[in-house]
């Protein structure tokens, strides 16, 4: 329904960025009670510990940040009046707003900015390493000042700080350790009323939040369903408001269903089909691309998912500034068997793709279609469906030749998206295919370094490079599949997190 | 398992009831299973695309071209049906038969033997292994097994669902085999063989085996149905025959995401599914009935 | 002499169901270590460091050989503690067991008696009329039932009484009485579609036996009314045999509960099991499977105990 409005919303967000903020976002109307429903487990509140979109979720709600993202995708002024960088920017300085409190009343000040950020960077294994693995430090200078000194440019640092998961908490609470988080203190828009019970986490507006305007939603139950057929069920019978992350073949049947908006929120990233650069048929560059032009990218997106998504075969997302519209999508079979001629399967040849239903609802879907594709340039797929908890050793492990993957930053960041995705010496290896190249690591740098024209430049040349190397084969914009019954602007998935509408200040 | 019970055999009474009651469902039961059989062995022969082949547009409802319409990609789920209908039966006669052979024996000897603490061990054995939370057995087994890759005719996945029956199903029947015969040791016709002086083994044979059977074959023609209704449930919890290889279980797995919009893809091959459990539940019955 | 003799046998069960849960402990912990992959995956991430996984392993006793976690489970186990998730840190086994455990009994326990009031009423109903056309429809009825898998009642009844007809919850689980009953109703009803037609086979053939005993020849000969000969003889005899059902039962009910859970998405013994063995949460996993294991002896050993009681064969048989 409102597709096509979203994508444009989440490319009107990135202008805002880097110096002024202003947005009077439109005020929601009032609701006293709402559930939403995600289908992903809830783990932790230690947000260096788990990645799931649920856990997220709760961090998007509960966490007050640096800066705030709001239910449109732009980004504002959250718990910080404003961020000041150096001219190279290797040093930022916060200003906080004045009279902040935390939800327990006690007052919060820049000696609890600092205590959460070198706490978060001393933790090992963190899965916030893409941020915190440039920050070389952070000291409040007064109550309201906290100075962050940077291990190289970051000029992307604010918006990094607005994603739930970078979130503040009060140095007396991260001093009793990993006890603090069973039932965290909060500084964002809602406090914990209960804590995960049932599957349900019960929260309530928190009227000590400073960092914006007080949420729509006064009382809001975010509840685990795994099973996309109950969620949908519960939705059409009043139990849960707003069902988050459908698969795609449920956006296609709820379409026109009676007092529903159905929406596909963008990510910043996409879905891909991966594939072990290391080692294997897969390590000869020709081998990928003949696969990304073999494939047709419009059988798969109108199969899996109808009108609500379009074809990508580019690296940069229509949801972020950098996109490239002029990049072929549609398949070119000469030019996949000109490709394939130079390599070992010139004559036909076998490859494993492996799967898991529980990563991705429509994963044996594209499974099949893929292998049946794949056919018409004389590769054999052979198909291995995994359990999630086998497919991600071997997928760290770098044993298998082909995955369905996907890949996103937490916001409108390119410099996150490049870190997880492109980045040879990143922690995620390049969205797990191995890839590493020094080009590539070279212009991400510029990217990370620069901003405005340079940026873009730098952008657009790894966009160029990606389709000559083709790591991996990019399939579709990832979006995320939601249906609810409340009135529009009361709460969405953004990014990866969800946020609710404010009530007029 | 639910198998734990024993239907007991009817008591046959009269002529008319005797055709009625049994003849009639007996052979209803067979031309329905035989019909079912037979569509299993001739659609993929007859039919015009394989089963995995993407022949049509997605989604589309049951019609002549397609009887029981297409699935999520565009593949035949009338031909997918009946070629997976093989995999399924085939499977469930091989596990039973083993569950069967293995689990009489044992049990007949257990009830039979004189060495009580041959009969308390496996008994304990067999306890253990009935307790023993199935689906568990079953998971672990999918992934120690290796779900990823055939073994001869058995498409990928099946093979350790196939070992994980074997392991659970017999114990039943040891059970009940020891049950009947422990009955049967001390009926008089058995007592009175033992008196006349009959060598242990003879009576086993002559006696004890042949009212095991008797009730244990009834019983596992009741289990087919349910051993099919395992297999079907498998890919629910993430175990079971992998894709593409059709089984009624993987084809309505698929399809339960598509129920609002393609029921079809869930139900024919659940409405097939249920019609052969019918059909073979008639046979068990109307075969305990004439026997008495 | 033959109360103590009695008692005497239900010591000696006891004893042997002792056994057998000795030897199910011993093989729910071979088993678990059978599945490959490991919890650092889901609780470090991607990519752990060597110092933090080192730390877990350390935590999760996994660093001592498995002879002595083993040991140490069963010591344990002795004291009551089933031990702590490797996943959700912080929470016991026991504590996770006991969270899920009544959401899962309650749609055992409505499962149990829609299967059992259904069955009986069924299996009477054809019965009294053996081989015509009520015996016919209810038989045939019974047999797809059971014939049908459990998760595909699960979802025709959601498309049905809560998408179409909207008269109950799709799913979900509200937390607290009285506000669960409506939440109970489809998956008990589907959860009975498998336990009813067995319920209502047995009575059915009880009840076809009974009438055709001896003594109610003798007893319709002495002119007693063939209503209060249902009512006095058939039916006691014909329901009896469903209190040891319900004990046999008992175990494929939990599993049955685990696929309807999945289909119903509620917060119980299932969906705990599911999330466990996918995280790899092998405390989890060994609880459930050991308190699994515990309610099908409990129920078998039930069941025997009481078998004797009802079958006066069996009773003269040992």
């Amino acid at each position: 329904m409102n597709t096509t409005k979203r994508l444009m919303l989440g490319i009107a967000a990135s202008a805002l960025l880097a110096t002024g903020f202003v947005s009077a976002s439109q005020a929601a109307e009032a609701v006293e009670q709402a559930t939403v429903s995600l289908p992903a487990p809830a783990q932790s509140f230690d947000p260096t510990k788990t990645v799931t979109a649920t856990d997220r979720a709760a961090f998007s709600l509960m966490n007050g940040t640096l800066l705030a993202q709001q239910i449109d995708g732009t980004i504002v002024p959250g718990l910080a009046e404003g961020i000041e960088y150096s001219p190279d920017f290797t040093e930022a300085t916060v200003t906080l707003k004045p009279g902040l409190k935390f939800s327990d009343g006690s007052p919060l000040t820049a000696a609890d900015v600092a205590a959460t950020f070198t706490r978060h960077m001393a933790v090992e294994g963190s899965v916030l390493g893409a941020m915190m693995g440039r920050i070389a430090g952070v000291e409040a200078t007064d109550d309201l000042t906290a100075k962050f000194t940077f291990k190289g440019p970051f000029p992307s640092f604010g918006d990094f700080a607005s994603a739930g998961s970078y979130g503040i908490y009060p140095a007396a609470g991260l001093e009793k350790g990993e006890e603090f988080f069973l039932n965290p203190v909060t500084s964002g828009p809602y406090k914990i009323a209960s804590t995960w019970a049932s599957n349900k986490l019960e929260l309530v507006a928190n009227e000590n939040y400073g960092g914006g305007a007080q949420p729509a939603i006064a009382n809001l139950t975010l509840t685990v369903i795994e099973d996309a057929n109950s969620a949908v069920g519960q939705l059409q019978s009043g139990q849960v408001d707003y069902a988050g992350d459908l698969p795609p073949s449920f956006m296609l049947q709820l379409q026109g269903a009676p007092g529903l908006t159905i929406s596909s929120v963008p990510v910043y990233g996409f879905y891909d089909l991966r594939m072990w650069n290391q080692s294997g048929v897969f390590a000869d560059p020709n081998m990928r691309n003949a696969v990304s032009a073999a494939l047709d990218r419009e059988v798969i997106v109108r199969s899996i998912w109808g009108d609500t998504n379009q074809p990508l075969a580019g690296f940069w997302p229509p949801s972020m500034a950098y996109y490239d519209a002029s990049q072929s999508t549609s398949r070119d079979l000469d030019a996949a068997k000109a490709y394939l001629a130079e390599t070992e399967c010139a004559s036909g040849c076998q490859v494993r793709l492996m799967y898991s239903d529980q990563e991705f609802a429509f994963s044996s879907q594209l499974a099949l279609i893929v292998q049946n594709q794949l056919k018409d340039i004389g590769i054999d797929v052979q198909l291995e469906r995994l359990d999630a908890s086998t497919l991600i050793q071997r997928l760290r492990a770098g044993d298998y030749d082909m995955v369905p993957g996907a890949m996103a930053s937490a916001a409108n960041i390119p410099d996150h998206l490049l870190g997880n995705a492109l980045l040879g010496t990143g922690s995620l290896k390049a969205e797990f295919t191995g890839y590493n190249s020094e080009a590539m690591d070279a212009l991400i740098a510029k990217v990370n370094q620069s901003s405005g024209e340079d940026r873009a430049a730098a952008a657009a040349q790894i966009g160029t490079l990606f389709a000559e190397d083709r790591p991996y084969t990019i399939l579709a914009p990832w979006v995320r599949g939601a249906a609810t019954s409340l009135p529009e602007g009361t709460v969405s998935l953004v990014g990866t997190g969800i946020v609710v509408g404010g009530l007029d200040q | 398992m639910t198998t734990a019970t024993l239907p007991r055999p009817f008591l046959a009474q009269g002529w008319l009831r005797a055709l009625v009651g049994t003849h009639v469902s007996r052979l209803v039961g067979i031309v329905m299973f035989g019909t079912i059989v037979a569509m299993c062995i001739f659609v993929p022969i007859l039919s015009p695309y394989s089963p995995n082949d993407f022949v049509n547009m997605p989604f589309m409802a049951p019609s002549w071209a397609h009887p029981f319409g297409t699935d999520s990609v565009g593949r035949d789920i009338f031909v997918r049906t009946f070629a997976g209908g093989s995999v399924d039966l085939i499977a469930a006669a091989f596990t039973t038969g083993f569950a069967v052979i293995v689990g009489t024996t044992l049990g007949t000897l257990a009830g039979a033997t004189k060495h009580r603490w041959a009969d308390t061990i496996l008994m304990r054995i067999v306890d253990a292994v009935i307790a023993f939370p199935l689906i568990i057995l079953l998971l672990a087994l999918v992934v120690a097994v290796g779900s990823d890759k055939p073994w001869g005719f058995a498409p990928a996945g099946l093979p350790a669902a196939l070992i994980a029956l074997m392991c659970v199903q017999w114990a039943v029947y040891a059970r009940l085999a020891r049950g009947q015969a422990l009955a049967l040791r001390n009926a008089d016709f058995v007592v009175a063989s033992r008196v006349a002086g009959l060598n242990p083994f003879s009576i086993v044979m002559r006696h004890i085996t042949p009212g095991v059977s008797r009730i244990t074959l009834a019983y596992a023609i009741g289990d087919v149905v349910l051993v099919v209704v395992i297999l079907a449930s498998l890919p629910f919890l993430g175990a079971g025959v992998q894709p593409p290889a059709p089984e009624w279980g993987s084809i309505m797995y698929e399809g339960r995401g598509f129920l609002r919009n393609a029921w079809w893809i869930t139900v024919m091959p659940g409405a097939v599914l249920a019609l052969t459990g019918l059909s073979l539940s008639f046979i068990a019955d109307s075969l305990l009935d004439n026997r008495r | 002499m033959t109360l103590r003799a009695g008692w005497g046998q239900a010591a000696g069960k006891a004893g042997q169901s002792l056994l057998t849960l000795a030897s199910v402990i011993v093989l729910v912990f071979l088993l678990v270590r059978l599945i490959p992959g490991d919890p650092f995956t889901t609780i470090l991430g991607s990519e752990p460091s060597a110092a933090a996984e080192a730390a877990l392993r350390t935590a999760l006793h996994l660093d001592v050989p498995p002879v002595q976690q083993f040991f140490d489970y069963v010591a344990g186990l002795l004291q009551g503690d089933l031990g702590q998730s490797a996943v959700q840190r912080g929470d016991s086994v026991s504590g996770i067991i006991a969270g899920a455990l009544p959401t899962t009994l309650s749609i055992v326990a409505v499962g149990m008696l829609l299967s059992t009031l259904v069955g009986i009423s069924l299996g009477l109903a054809a019965a009294l009329s053996p081989y015509k056309g009520v015996d016919l429809t209810v038989r045939t009825i019974v047999m797809l039932l059971y014939a049908t898998p459990t998760f595909l009642i699960g979802l025709l009844l959601t498309l049905v009484f809560s998408i179409q007809l909207g008269w109950l919850p799709a799913g979900g689980w509200a937390g607290s009485y009285p506000e669960n009953f409506p939440f109970l109703v489809l998956p008990g009803i589907a959860l009975s579609g498998h336990l009813g037609p067995i319920i209502a086979r047995t009575v059915r053939q009880a009840a076809i036996e009974s009438s055709q005993q001896l003594y109610m020849e003798a007893a319709l000969s002495r002119g007693l009314s063939k209503s209060a000969l249902n009512f006095r003889h058939i039916l006691p005899n014909s329901v009896l045999p469903v209190i040891t059902l319900l004990g046999i039962s008992f175990g494929s009910l939990l599993t049955g509960a685990i696929i309807v859970e999945a289909v119903f998405g509620l917060p119980g013994i299932g969906s705990e099991m599911t999330k466990a063995v996918a995280r790899r949460d092998y405390p989890v996993i060994q609880g459930i499977a050991l308190m699994s294991a515990c309610a099908v002896i409990v129920g078998n050993l039930l069941a025997e105990l009481i078998y004797p009681l009802v079958d006066p064969r069996a009773r003269s048989a040992s």
